[in-house]
């Protein structure tokens, strides 16, 4: 008797324990460490739509157009409200946020500088955006990459420990489940009954009990996986599409800022669209991003900006052949202008419909999330209460019998 | 089973609680802002990019004896002229960045200047229209590589001739006259170069400015950027205390920011020409015959006016031919 109590409390306390532990963890994915890890992706996109933006608002020159000016705006508004999130999470990367959280007022005072000089007509304005964007690719970009990747981390920690197998609590189940069938027999034995019906509900109690546990951890395990391969996963490669785009945008407008005999940018510009759109012989980001789509909506968004980005390419051809035969301004239209064949439209549509598809990949996370949440939520209370159940009719019968026998 | 955590929770705080760690959050140290530094920065330059100046085994006032001057039709076949004018375009090195000389006008986004002018008179005299030109923004320290490699036809670029460049390319005939001189904050008490011993002093690398600040008396210490606005930039932000370089260049900083002056006299002279790979003496004889022309119809004295003096403009700088 004192066996069936010992086991049967230890295997209540672990299996509960477990139950709990599991259910934090994928709350804490679900509530925090997925959030701040959408927020540390956010963060990073927006500094660098920040300094591209403002390189390309320098091209258009004299007074940069409004839509430029706004979204250079928004992006640091959605850059400060990030950093604002993630500054809250007692995990978070110390120290590269206070390096983001120092320097970015500066940032955006160096460009305010730089906008301040322009409108006065001074090339001293230029070197201030070349300091800030010094500063942004240098320091700010490089804290918000660690940022990035500490919370993406503790959400896949957080995550793989929603999906833990109980295997400390089953074990104690077998076991449970064994003593108690040792002490049926021994009860038969000695009492010539067959049946102890106190016993017999134990045995069924716990069993039920181990394969609620398992059933309800195999149920969160399919969402928890789903919640990657649907969700998080072609998240993460779709931000890094995204954020390479943007490099694009950057190097294009930089190249025509730069002016020079220095083809550095034009030829990262030409690095990167490899990178996404791959070679003859090698599968590029946007490939294995519509391989890996789960869903037909996201992966005709994929298609559409695999189509504009080949457009821009062919348009980004046409301008540099432009420049490089001396026709600057027709270059500097191509780039800044919202004409149909410039770049901006292909740019532009290509980064609206890759966020599109951002989003609609995260709604799939968040509803795996909650799915697998619901399939875990009964299971700590169904456990204790069948596990008592059992505990007490063990107790009952046991004590009958030997109450009986004397 | 919310509640039941919550309640776990709460038995848990309580017992933590009874510890007496009330989690107050620290205060690290102060944190000190760092200012950023432009992309390129030396400080303190380099003695390579500080070497050289001295040599005086040579006139950089000399030049090649100017062509006589073919219409835009009819250039010499097989000459560098000649080659320039089937591509279609003259392709000029020049700075984005110094005011006044060369610089992008930031409201039409145009390299417009002095230097600017003079180049497009070159143009003017291949293709009988000074548009043809195709700008090349390079910074003081690309302009003889660039030169040398072919990258540009020519340099205009507020570039001193001395002995130790006019070894590596040919120049022109020397079109300005511009001398040393230092540019400090209106609050400064220096009264010169003389003054910054230990100061930090910026100019642009590779520069025949950086080069004499390093080998000043008073032993400034010499900070070299890639552009002469950046040196502006680290004026502003407190990151040197003076910029030292042509008079030229200063007064086109100058003219950026009221809260700076030129002080002291010129401590050097620099002899601004057009630089020219070494092998195209053709078109360095056929430049010399432009700027001649330039001065002898008036347009030199227009270009001053335009953009250098409204107060006056001096006379030409001497010239000499030999070879």
């Amino acid at each position: 008797m004192v066996a069936i109590l010992a086991i049967g409390l230890a295997y209540a306390a672990v299996a509960l324990a477990g139950a709990v532990q599991r259910d934090n963890a994928v709350d804490r994915m679900r509530t925090t460490s997925g959030p701040l890890t959408v927020s540390a992706q956010s963060l990073y996109r927006s500094l660098y739509d920040a300094d591209a933006t403002a390189a390309a608002a320098f091209l258009s020159g004299g007074t940069e157009p409004k839509e430029l000016r706004d979204r250079y705006d928004n992006d640091i508004a959605a850059a400060s409200a990030a950093l604002a999130d993630i500054s809250g999470d007692p995990t978070a990367n110390r120290s590269s946020i206070n390096t983001l959280t120092a320097n970015l007022p500066v940032y955006a005072g160096l460009v305010e500088t730089a906008r301040a000089d322009n409108r006065a007509g001074l090339p001293v304005g230029a070197a201030y955006l070349r300091e800030a964007s010094a500063l942004m690719h240098s320091t700010l970009l490089a804290a918000a990459t660690s940022v990035n990747r500490a919370e993406s981390d503790g959400m896949e920690a957080d995550r793989a420990a929603g999906a833990g197998f109980p295997w400390l609590a089953l074990p104690l189940g077998v076991a449970l489940v064994v003593v108690l069938l040792a002490t049926a027999r021994l009860l038969t034995r000695r009492t010539n009954r067959v049946f102890n019906i106190g016993v017999t509900t134990a045995v069924l109690a716990v069993a039920i009990s181990m394969i609620w546990m398992v059933a309800s951890w195999g149920a969160a395990t399919t969402h928890l996986n789903k919640a990657r391969t649907d969700g998080s996963a072609q998240v993460k490669n779709l931000v890094t599409i995204r954020i390479a785009v943007l490099e694009a945008r950057a190097d294009e407008s930089l190249t025509l800022v730069a002016r020079g005999s220095d083809t550095e940018f034009e030829q990262d510009f030409q690095q990167v669209l490899t990178r996404i759109l791959g070679k003859t012989n090698a599968t590029g980001f946007l490939t294995s991003a519509q391989a890996d789509a789960t869903d037909p909506a996201v992966r005709k968004l994929i298609s559409s900006v695999s189509t504009d980005l080949k457009g821009w390419q062919a348009a980004h051809k046409t301008l540099r052949q432009l420049d490089d035969a001396g026709d600057y301004p027709r270059a500097v239209q191509m780039a800044t202008q919202e004409r149909t064949g410039d770049t901006t439209p292909y740019f532009d549509r290509v980064d609206t419909n890759l966020a599109r598809a951002i989003d609609l990949t995260s709604k799939h996370f968040t509803a795996q999330g909650a799915a697998a949440a619901s399939a875990q939520g009964g299971e700590a209370a169904a456990v204790t209460v069948l596990i008592a159940l059992a505990l007490v009719a063990a107790t009952i019968g046991v004590q009958r019998r030997i109450a009986e026998y004397r | 089973m919310k509640r039941l955590v919550v309640a776990v929770a709460a038995v848990s705080a309580l017992a933590l609680g009874g510890c007496g760690s009330t989690a107050a959050p620290v205060a690290g140290p102060v944190p000190v802002a760092s200012m950023p530094q432009p992309k390129g920065v030396a400080d303190p330059a380099k003695p390579s990019t500080a070497a050289g100046g001295a040599d005086t085994s040579c006139d950089p006032y000399a030049s090649l004896t100017p062509s006589t001057l073919p219409a835009p039709g009819s250039m010499p076949s097989g000459s560098t002229m000649a080659k320039i004018r089937q591509r279609g375009q003259l392709i000029v090195g020049v700075d984005q960045n110094t005011y006044l000389f060369g610089y992008r006008d930031p409201a039409t986004g145009n390299i417009v200047g002095s230097d600017i002018d003079i180049a497009r008179e070159v143009a003017r005299a291949i293709f009988g229209d000074p548009d043809r030109v195709r700008w090349v923004a390079i910074t003081a320290a690309q302009r003889i590589p660039d030169v040398q490699n072919g990258t540009v036809d020519m340099v205009v670029d507020t570039m001193t001739v001395n002995c130790d460049r006019l070894k590596q390319v040919r120049f022109s005939s020397i079109y300005y006259d511009a001398g040393q001189r230092v540019l400090v904050p209106v609050t400064s008490k220096a009264g010169g170069i003389e003054d910054l011993g230990g100061k930090k002093v910026c100019a642009a690398a590779g520069s025949t400015s950086i080069a004499n600040i390093a080998a000043a008396k008073s032993k400034p210490i010499p900070v070299a950027v890639a552009d002469w606005t950046d040196c502006l930039v680290m004026l502003q932000q407190n990151q040197v205390d003076a910029i030292s370089t042509d008079d030229t260049i200063l007064n086109g900083l100058q003219a950026q920011d009221p809260q700076t002056k030129l002080v002291g006299p010129a401590f050097t002279d620099e002899p601004y020409g057009i630089a020219i790979a070494k092998g195209n003496t053709d078109f360095v004889r056929f430049v010399n015959a432009v700027l001649q022309k330039i001065h002898s119809n008036g347009r030199w004295a227009e270009i001053y006016r335009t953009w250098l003096g409204p107060g006056g403009v001096p006379s030409p700088p001497r010239v000499t031919f030999e070879g």
